[in-house]
């Protein structure tokens, strides 16, 4: 079962994504409300896969997926924002993010993100 | 102030409105004001930079508030919902500036928004833009939203 680690500043919409990763058969191993805490939660927890926001306090999403990236080359980081502006996008995925999904988000839109990132 | 910026946040309320929570919104006026000072005693504060500088206020009644988290969570039971209640808002009001943001930003440019910042019964420290800006007023079943749009191109 592949483990995921949630990083958004809003509790609702970890919950949200919570509530489908887990009717998928996915495990959450742990959650962060902003860039520093979702750093340190990786290295502690070494997730499969994270999905991670951009717009966050202290450290925003991009920063901390170059920081999650310098730690590990292999790091899968999905980014799911509001903000799904074009520059932001190709921004997101030349640091190497693995997907870019956009706020609101139909639930399979999510799945098949993680499925297409474990591949 | 550019009176087009509002049209975006039109545009992204009546659809997140509808994705989310399944509540119509039509829009009832548009008028300048001095501030983005809100009407209604809870709101959502968001900052703006790179592109456009600014700020973007969203403020409900409070019943209409309570309705609008039960539509967004409607398995959930009233005591999840309260535990929720500020976070739903946040984030209902996250995705409508974000969408707003797409179209703006166009192609080219790159608008950053900070975290939300919620007040509740009308927080008198809170701090509001006085700067031309636009108001924007919604109807639905529950009751009215308030957007008010401050922005303008950064030097």
């Amino acid at each position: 079962m592949a483990t995921i680690l949630l990083a958004d500043d809003l509790a609702f919409i970890k919950m949200v994504q919570k509530e489908i990763l887990q009717k998928e058969g996915y495990d959450i191993i742990g959650e962060a409300a902003d860039g520093l805490e979702v750093i340190e939660k990786y290295k502690k927890l070494r997730p499969d896969v994270v999905i991670m926001d951009i717009t966050m306090p202290k450290m925003d999403g991009l920063n901390a997926l170059k920081a999650i990236r310098q730690l590990d080359p292999d790091a899968r980081v999905i980014v799911c924002s509001a903000l799904g502006q074009q520059q932001l996008i190709i921004e997101a995925i030349k640091i190497g993010a693995k997907d870019f999904i956009v706020k609101p988000f139909d639930p399979p839109r999510l799945a098949t993100a993680i499925q297409k990132a474990l591949k | 102030m550019e009176v087009e910026y509002i049209n975006p946040f039109i545009i992204g309320a009546i659809e997140i409105f509808e994705k989310i929570a399944q509540i119509e919104l039509k829009k009832t006026s548009v008028q300048v004001t001095k501030s983005t000072k809100p009407a209604n005693e809870i709101c959502i504060v968001f900052g703006v930079a790179g592109y456009l500088t600014g700020q973007v206020v969203y403020s409900f009644k409070n019943h209409t508030a309570q309705r609008v988290v039960s539509c967004m969570m409607p398995d959930s039971k009233p005591e999840k919902q309260a535990e929720y209640f500020e976070s739903a808002l946040s984030s209902l009001a996250n995705m409508i500036t974000g969408r707003a943001t797409i179209l703006l930003a166009g192609k080219e440019h790159i608008i950053q928004i900070t975290p939300p910042q919620i007040n509740i019964e009308n927080d008198k420290n809170a701090a509001y833009v006085e700067f031309p800006t636009i108001n924007a007023n919604f109807s639905s079943r529950f009751g009215t939203l308030e957007i008010n749009v401050a922005l303008r191109k950064t030097q």
